[in-house]
């Protein structure tokens, strides 16, 4: 592919700059030189072609001038299918469109482009000062690996160490030797932390038994140290046991010797000395109460012998006890009786004072009545005073009414005398609907009065230097066209005021001039062109006639001639600055002077103009009756002050239009009611308002009558009503008396008058009442006296009986009865108590006998419990004995339980052998043993404790052993890292494979095709310095190598041994032979250098234009550069092998 | 009726093998899964108030030697005990290998059959139970001989521990044919040992239950113990689900998915699909396999392509990749002739050379040197199985390395 045409349209700072390359011609190379200065465009041209092919950037760094939206770059390919012609668009979508403007894909580009991207278009294709730089530089610092720059142009491809770094990289992280990054370390370090935390908190089979047979141990330990300590404990205890039981012993030997003299006392005794003493006691006090009761019965019996007694008396005081009741009533009866009769007479004469205020002097008993009759009287008696109520009420009512009737009658008549006008006022206001037309009629006022205001004000404005206006002015042209007119007289003065200055400046600098001139002039002697020219005239003239005739004479002339022109050119030439400054002058002074007449014409035809407008204006103000003449701007301000005044005037017409209907209608309203309403000046509002107020006063006055004659008329039929209802009360009356009169006269049989009784039923009540009290008091007092007599007969009856005299009043007999009855029965019970002390007595020494009997009996039987020698007849004998022998077996019990003790606390079966035991020792003697063995024993109970300690760890340990899964997880966890390791080894091993293989795999291409790019490089090399290096080799070094340079002598010279020139220029050539390679792959595509030649000498720079050139045969190459010089070496060495292209 | 249910090779505290175990959140999902599979089958027993639960060997692990094992197994053999249930257990190969089996105090619902065997009657039923234990970690010849003869008139279940007729070249484990146990006379036998359940016959029945939880991919698919129903002296059969975790391998073609937008939404529909039929959780191997015109690009991107994997994987809340295996056939048209072919076939010819492979094999042993010497062992059997591994790493780098570089060209 070659580029034949580009054309920058819209790119930088170009627009539409364009380049032809033109065709590639047989058999010349196809090298182009791009030639232009500094900030020329050059680099812009080589990015618009790249754009070209690979379309603009999202950040476009070209769009300073036009917009990134207008770029555009286009030009023609020539492909092997043919050409191309493409035009670049700054659009996301379709941006490569052909010449017809169809959209092209990128691919119809990218089919040409061998596979390169823009950016290995750029690096591998575009040269520039900074790229050869850096290139020439790595080759320098063997930083670039020279195997991948040949490979990596030859392949055609960007370079695959990324590739194999990243995998390299890759790799590394997985597993690096001693690398504690690496994932397999950290896999590693993960193991080795979960395998220890298994470690930690497993329990292993093995571990699990060996905690089982510590527990087993621990327990066997723990049983014998526990069957030490008991037996210990059993020895101490033993000690313990003697030191008590020695001095127990001692003190049974004194119990035994205690015991000897009373050997053969009883071993046993019922009886205690104080049952014996309690027995002497008895036996004294029997003998003391035998003799004391043997006196009293003596006494006793001289009293019983003085008693005299009555039996018939004794059956007295019951019969008085059955007259006990009859005697209380006697007694009461005695007191009460006058005054019950007293009551019963009092309330006999109540009745008849009750009886007499009814006005009945018969039997009061006749009077008193049931209280169902009561009740029937009281009801006619009611039924009497009801009626002569109602009849009372309805009299009043009537009399009321009566009044009520008169004052409605005044009231009406009064109303009826203030009877008011007509209605006609009210029908006026109705047939004008006066409520719609008011506020229309006010509307339509305020619009007319308010335009007419308006008009009045713009006349008032119109007034102008003492001259006002009262009609409106006539209007011969429009106020735009005066504004207009004043206007374009304000520029035309502007610009006459700048025309002056402008001739008054030039006016000024041509006398400058003048002045300069004749200053140059008056310096000296200026041989001024003229005479120059004149002298050269005449020495060509010379020049001819000599060589015609070539003679001495036309030689002096012509010399003499000769002599003269280099003479005034001698002094021209001393002269050249003053007659240089001179032409100037003159020539300024020329161009002042002709632009000042040009500006004068044009001054004039500006004035010209103005006067003609100024005329115009004041012919106008004339025809509008203006008395005076203004300035044209004052003028047009006036002229728009006229035309406002004419639309206030259209306004007002209108406006008069718009309202002439309600003016009409209300002017018709004035006249219609002016014939009623008499006003001074009667205007609209005040004609309204005044007959609204009559009308609504003459509609109230007429509601008023109405309403009064209503009220009338309702209480005249009231009062008719009320008449007839007085007389049927009236009748009721009379019926009721009646019925309360035979009523009266039937119930109490004629005796009362029914008009007292009418006043009060109380007598008739009270009556009732002591009837009933009466009749009480009556029986009360028959009953008393018959209790009196009763009682009095008895009495006498019993006295009799027991020969008492009767006395009058019974009750003093009575008491003497009660006397009598006493007597007889106090000398009955003093009998029988006598009698029965007696008794008591006799018993009690019958008693005390028998007691003293009894002692005297058991005394003999106990003495037969002691042996003969001890006496015992008596009590007190019997006392001494007893005492002794309770002492015998105390003595004998303690000894019993001392020896109980000691063969207790010697657990030993009998006191012999617990004597046995004990013989021999001593107290201190145990003391020793109980110390040494409670020394033991504290040694063995820190053992022992021990023993239980380590028992109860192990049984902890061993149920520490629980289900939970944290092994189990973690196990897992080691499962999974091993895996994890396993995976990253194997992963490892295919990356790392993978990269050894591809490394290999690379070198050996590089091998198979590095020959052919050596020998490129190499012939370039050595064209390029024009022979000073003859060869290239390359050098391992590590795993990369380094490039060598061999110079005609032989001598090798590493990269960073040669001048920055040569580098570069072997970088150069390593480019070059890189486009070899990829033009013979077929990859054939433009080749672009920017001014890369700077650092090379002339030869080299010849050399360069010659590979460049012969790039260009293979197929394009373009040279981008600001240096002429490297332009004329190129045309020198290439002639017409190069075309330069200028910008 | 009675149930008796039927399980073997729990393998208990034995580790899940994958890497799928690396994600967290996947090991918050599932841990000590085989712990999970036994507390599911003394659920079903404790539900189904089986009359008896039937171990038949490797109940423990030969690795998992923790007494922490037994004393999780006691707690669930406990909770049975609380039910009356009896539990009757054969030991099998790992469990005469471990230590721990001969450490557990058992409860006593617990039977434990000596090498002697022996017979026990399940109280209240006329079923007899017989069994023979493994005395030692091999038992290369039958153990029939060991058992009594089966009871008259009634119901006899055999446990028996075994490989049956073996595989070749392996060691087998108390060897005897299908037709040497149908003369037996049993009605039922109850055998365990290959973890892939399988019913040999009817009459009698001859099964084996299968391990309860699959550790590693080679135990793949949904596992189960086995459930007898017995009624009027006949047996019938039913599958009790007991894995935790199910291992699965699912192979994606990608040959017509041309571009990675379709590639992933064949994923996604996968992953969606076997979510929807799989059990609660699964952990998946997959592998792209077919002939894409992509290649090169799958093969260069298989890092991007293994992650996004993962990742839609773990929004289904269910499915955990254990690995992604690319098994893709290269394109046939390859008549470019460019750089990189050129290399792919110097690569080709370098690795067949006895240097390379040589120097392969030193790096592969060295870096094996780094993992711990069981895993070499498993790994590496033999010195055929390193040159067989290195060829095989070889292999796919180089494929690896050419996709890459055909990458970096395009």
């Amino acid at each position: 592919m070659r580029l034949r045409k580009l054309s920058l349209d819209l790119f930088g700072h170009f627009a539409g700059k364009s380049y032809d390359f033109g065709t590639a011609g047989e058999g010349k190379p196809d090298f182009h030189i791009v030639y232009g200065p500094n900030e020329a465009g050059k680099t812009t041209t080589m990015e618009a072609y790249l754009r070209l092919l690979y379309g603009f950037d999202t950040r476009e760094a070209y769009d300073f001038q036009h917009q990134r939206k207008n770029l555009r770059v286009s030009g023609v390919l020539e492909t092997t299918q043919g050409d191309l012609a493409l035009t670049r668009l700054p659009t996301r979508a379709a941006s490569l469109v052909d010449d017809s403007g169809t959209a092209l894909p990128d691919a119809a580009i990218a089919a040409q482009l061998g596979g390169l991207s823009a950016d290995d278009y750029r690096s591998l294709l575009c040269l520039d000062d900074d790229t050869i730089e850096k290139g020439g530089e790595e080759i320098a610092n063997s930083k670039g690996d020279i195997g991948r720059l040949l490979f990596s142009a030859a392949a055609g491809v960007s370079d695959l160490t990324t590739v194999l770094d990243g995998v390299d990289a890759d790799a590394n992280a997985l597993y690096l030797k001693r690398s504690s990054k690496s994932e397999m370390a950290q896999l590693k370090k993960e193991l080795a932390d979960v395998t220890a935390q298994i470690k930690a908190h497993d329990v292993p089979a093995s571990a699990y038994r060996k905690l089982r047979q510590t527990l087993a141990a621990a327990t066997a330990q723990e049983t014998e140290i526990g069957e030490e300590r008991s037996a210990l404990i059993a020895q101490l205890a033993e000690i313990k046991a003697k030191q008590t039981a020695l001095p127990l012993l001692q003190k049974l030997d004194q119990v035994e010797a205690q015991l000897a003299p009373l050997a053969d006392y009883p071993a046993t005794l019922d009886v205690a000395p104080e049952d014996l003493v309690q027995m002497l006691t008895k036996q004294r006090q029997a003998e003391a109460d035998i003799s004391r009761l043997t006196g009293e019965m003596k006494t006793l019996t001289a009293e019983l012998e003085q008693i005299v007694r009555h039996p018939d008396q004794l059956n007295l005081e019951s019969d008085l006890a059955d007259l006990d009741g009859a005697r209380s009533r006697f007694a009461t009866a005695q007191l009460d009786l006058p005054r019950r009769a007293e009551t019963l007479n009092t309330i006999l004469s109540d009745m008849k004072a009750a009886a007499s205020e009814l006005g009945a002097d018969g039997d009061p008993a006749q009077l008193i009545i049931a209280p169902a009759i009561l009740a029937r009287l009281e009801q006619a008696r009611e039924a009497k005073r009801a009626a002569i109520q109602d009849l009372k009420a309805e009299q009043d009512e009537i009399k009321r009414l009566s009044d009520r009737v008169i004052i409605a009658q005044d009231n009406l008549e009064r109303s009826k005398e203030t009877t008011p006008d007509n209605a006609v006022i009210g029908d006026i206001l109705d047939r004008f609907s006066v409520d719609s037309l008011a506020p229309a009629y006010a509307k339509a006022a305020e619009a007319i009065a308010s335009t007419q205001r308006q008009l009045t004000t713009a006349l008032a404005n119109l007034a102008i230097s003492g001259q006002s206006f009262t009609s409106l002015p006539s209007q011969p042209l429009t106020a735009q066209e005066v504004v207009a007119l004043a206007e374009t007289h304000t520029e035309l003065a502007r610009k006459i005021a700048q025309t002056q200055d402008e001739i008054d400046r030039l006016s000024a600098d041509a006398a400058g001039l003048e002045a300069q001139i004749q200053q140059i002039r008056d310096a000296g002697a200026i041989i001024d062109d003229a005479t120059a020219d004149d002298e050269m005239q005449k020495r060509d003239a010379l020049w001819l006639t000599h060589r015609e005739t070539l003679t001495d004479k036309t030689a002096d002339q012509f010399e003499t001639a000769l002599r003269r022109t280099d003479e005034t050119a001698q002094r021209r030439l001393a002269q050249a600055k003053d007659i240089g400054q001179l032409r100037q002058v003159m020539q300024n002074l020329a161009e002042t002077q002709a632009r000042e007449g040009q500006l004068r014409q044009r001054l004039e035809k500006q004035q010209a103009k103005q006067s003609t407008i100024s005329t115009q204006l004041s012919d106008v103000a004339d025809e509008m009756g203006l008395s005076r003449t203004l300035t044209p701007d004052v003028f047009s301000k006036w002229v728009q002050q006229v035309e406002t005044a004419y639309s206030a005037e259209q306004q007002l017409r209108i406006t008069r239009n718009e309202h002439a209907a309600v003016i009409e209608k209300s002017n018709r309203l004035v006249t219609a009611l002016s014939d009623h309403i008499t006003l001074d000046a009667p205007d609209f509002d005040t004609l309204v308002t005044t007959a609204r107020q009559r009308d609504k006063a003459a509609r109230e006055i007429r509601e008023r009558q109405n309403t009064e004659q209503r009220a009338l008329d309702d209480l005249n039929a009231e009062h008719s009503k009320r008449d007839k209802r007085r007389d049927d009360l009236t009748n009721a009356v009379a019926t009721a008396s009646a019925a309360w009169n035979e009523l009266v006269a039937e119930c109490l049989q004629n005796q009362v008058d029914p008009e007292r009784l009418e006043l009060s039923f109380e007598p008739l009540r009270s009556l009732r009442e002591l009837d009933a009290r009466r009749t009480t008091a009556a029986r009360q007092v028959e009953a008393m006296q018959a209790d009196q007599t009763q009682f009095s007969a008895a009495i006498t009856t019993l006295a009799t009986k027991h020969g008492l005299e009767v006395e009058d009043e019974p009750l003093v007999t009575f008491a003497a009865l009660t006397d009598l009855a006493n007597a007889a029965q106090a000398a009955e019970t003093d009998h029988a108590t006598l009698t029965a002390q007696l008794d008591e007595r006799r018993t009690a020494i019958t008693q005390a006998r028998q007691t003293l009997e009894d002692i005297e009996r058991e005394v003999a039987e106990l003495g037969k419990l002691f042996p003969q020698h001890v006496p015992a007849q008596s009590v007190d004998d019997l006392r001494h004995a007893v005492t002794k022998a309770q002492e015998a077996i105390a003595a004998r019990k303690g000894k019993a339980e001392l020896e109980t003790q000691i063969t207790g606390q010697l657990h030993l079966p009998d006191i012999t052998s617990a004597r046995h035991a004990l013989e021999n020792t001593s107290p201190t003697m145990l003391d020793a043993q109980a110390m040494q063995v409670q020394g033991d024993l504290d040694e063995i109970e820190t053992r022992y404790r021990q023993a239980i300690a380590t028992r109860a760890e192990a049984a902890q340990d061993l149920q520490a052993v629980t289900g939970d899964n944290l092994i189990a997880e973690l196990t897992e966890r080691k499962t999974t890292l091993e895996l994890a390791m396993q995976d990253t080894a194997l992963r490892y091993v295919e990356l790392h494979a993978g990269h050894m293989l591809a490394q290999e795999a690379i070198r050996r291409y590089r091998d198979a095709h590095r020959s052919s790019m050596m020998d490129a490089t190499q012939q370039a090399f050595a064209e390029l310095t024009n022979g000073a290096y003859t060869a290239l080799q390359t050098q391992p070094d590590g795993t990369s190598e380094t490039l060598i340079a061999i110079d005609a002598a032989g001598r090798a010279k590493q990269a960073q041994d040669m001048s920055k020139g040569t580098r570069f220029q072997l970088y150069l050539a390593l480019r070059a032979a890189a486009y070899e390679q990829l033009a013979s792959q077929g990859t054939c595509l433009p080749f672009f250098c920017d001014d890369i030649f700077e650092t090379f000498d002339e030869e080299r720079t010849k050399a360069a234009c010659k590979m460049m050139e012969r790039i260009g045969r293979r197929g394009q190459a373009i040279y981008l550069t600001h240096h002429q010089h490297v332009v004329d070496i190129a045309r020198d060495v290439c002639g017409d092998g190069v075309r330069v292209h200028e910008i | 009726m009675i149930r008796i249910l039927h399980t073997a090779d729990l393998h208990l505290d034995s580790p899940l093998k994958s890497l799928a175990l690396r994600d967290e959140s996947m090991r918050d999902v599932v841990q000590t899964a085989t712990r999970a599979a036994l507390v599911r089958i003394v659920d079903t027993a404790l539900s189904e108030r089986v009359a008896a639960l039937l171990i038949a060997g490797d109940l423990f692990d030969g690795a998992a030697r923790s007494a922490k094992t037994a004393a999780f197994l006691v707690t669930q053999f406990d909770r049975l005990a609380d039910a009356d249930i009896p539990v009757f257990y054969i030991k099998g190969n790992h469990d005469a290998e471990n230590p721990i089996t001969g450490e557990v105090a058992l409860p006593t619902n617990v039977h434990v059959f000596d090498g002697r065997g022996g017979k026990v009657q399940l109280p209240g039923t006329n079923i007899w139970v017989h069994g023979v234990s493994f005395s030692g970690r091999h038992a290369p010849d039958s153990l029939l001989d060991k058992f009594s003869a089966p009871i008259p008139d009634a119901i006899n279940i055999g446990m028996l521990h075994t490989s049956l007729g073996g595989a070749a070249g392996h060691d087998t484990y108390a060897p005897c044919s299908e037709a040497d146990l149908q003369n037996m006379g049993f009605d039922y036998w109850a055998l365990g040992h290959i973890h892939k359940r399988k019913v040999y016959g009817s009459a009698p029945w001859i099964v084996m239950p299968g391990i309860p939880q699959g550790r590693d991919i080679g135990e793949s698919g949904p596992q189960s113990a086995t459930m007898l129903q017995i009624e009027n002296g006949e047996i019938t059969l039913s599958e009790v689900p007991t894995s935790a975790v199910t291992f699965l391998s699912h192979a994606i073609d990608v040959s017509t998915l041309t571009a990675d937008d379709l590639l992933r939404d064949a994923l996604r529909q996968t992953f969606r699909d076997l979510g929807n039929t799989a059990g609660e959780t699964v952990i998946l191997r997959l592998s792209f396999s077919g002939q894409s015109e992509r290649h090169w690009h799958i093969l260069r991107d298989r890092a991007l392509w293994e992650e996004t994997a993962r990742e839609l994987a773990r929004e289904t809340g269910k499915l955990w990749i254990d690995k992604v295996s690319f098994d893709l056939n290269a394109p046939t048209s390859s008549d470019s002739n460019n750089a990189t072919d050129e290399l792919a076939q110097i690569m080709d010819a370098i690795r067949n050379e006895p240097g390379f492979s040589g120097e392969i094999a030193g790096m592969l042993d060295t870096i094996l040197s780094e993992l711990p010497a069981h895993l070499r062992a498993d790994l590496l059997p033999d010195q055929d199985a390193m040159h067989a591994l290195a060829s095989d790493l070889t292999g796919r780098g180089a494929a690896q390395m050419i996709a890459l570089m055909k990458g970096a060209t395009d």
